[in-house]
């Protein structure tokens, strides 16, 4: 199904798949704009750093592996 | 105006090449910029190209830098000088195409996947992927260019990871 969503995608006119290539850009950079990317990336370095100095054994922001609950590192 | 350039002898061919040269054969995939390839006329009694008289021809009609693009229309352009063999047959190879009635040419997709192979980021090899799952690309035509150019071993590694069922 999805493989043909695409073949029929890419089947359109140059010109057309140009036009769409066009929105897909200004989608981007609307995006870009309107600053929701960089809240996203802030937020996952956010985990990142939180993922290193770990208070227990592989603990990260939002998941601690089964078993590892309580065990807090020194 | 890149053609009004070709015309006015500030370049030779050009090809799109890039997502945007990729969209010509497959669905199309969003993209910040468009990648051309040009051919540079030596200046005369030199022999080094320079891409500063597409800028300066560009520049002279409103367009802007950003960063090693510049923009044409709304599109940031990146003009690329062939840096290999691979890359100036795929240039001399591209067939034309239009545009809203606007002649243009287009890499070939076999020498869009070699490129891609050559240049090997994970985008490129997810591109790779897109012209097999569509039959978009010519496997006796690829083998031949790979084994024209080169990234053979490249391409035997890549074929193994993600093209063998």
């Amino acid at each position: 199904m999805e493989l043909d969503r695409r073949k029929r995608l890419a089947s359109l006119p140059f010109s057309e798949k140009i036009r769409i290539l066009e929105k897909l850009r200004d989608r981007s950079r609307t995006i870009a704009a309107s600053g929701l990317r960089k809240e996203a990336v802030r937020q996952q370095m956010r985990k990142v750093q939180v993922g290193r100095n770990p208070p227990g054994p592989l603990h990260t922001a939002d998941w601690t592996p089964r078993g590892a609950e309580g065990q807090g590192g020194r | 105006m890149i053609n009004g350039m070709q015309t006015e002898g500030v370049i030779g061919k050009y090809a799109i090449a890039g997502a945007v040269g990729a969209t010509f054969y497959l669905e199309p995939s969003a993209t910040a910029d468009i990648e051309i390839f040009v051919m540079l006329p030596a200046p005369p009694g030199s022999s080094l190209l320079s891409l500063a008289p597409i800028y300066k021809y560009l520049a002279a009609r409103g367009c802007r830098m950003e960063g090693e693009r510049i923009v044409v229309g709304d599109w940031p352009v990146q003009f690329l000088a062939p840096r290999n063999a691979l890359e100036q047959e795929a240039l001399a190879e591209a067939p034309e195409t239009d545009i809203e009635g606007a002649r243009t040419w287009v890499l070939t997709a076999e020498h869009l996947v070699a490129i891609a192979l050559q240049t090997g980021r994970a985008k490129d090899h997810a591109r790779i992927v897109q012209f097999f799952e569509e039959n978009a690309v010519n496997t006796d035509k690829l083998k031949r260019v790979l084994m024209k150019h080169g990234p053979t071993p490249k391409w035997e590694s890549f074929a193994r990871k993600y093209l063998e069922e």
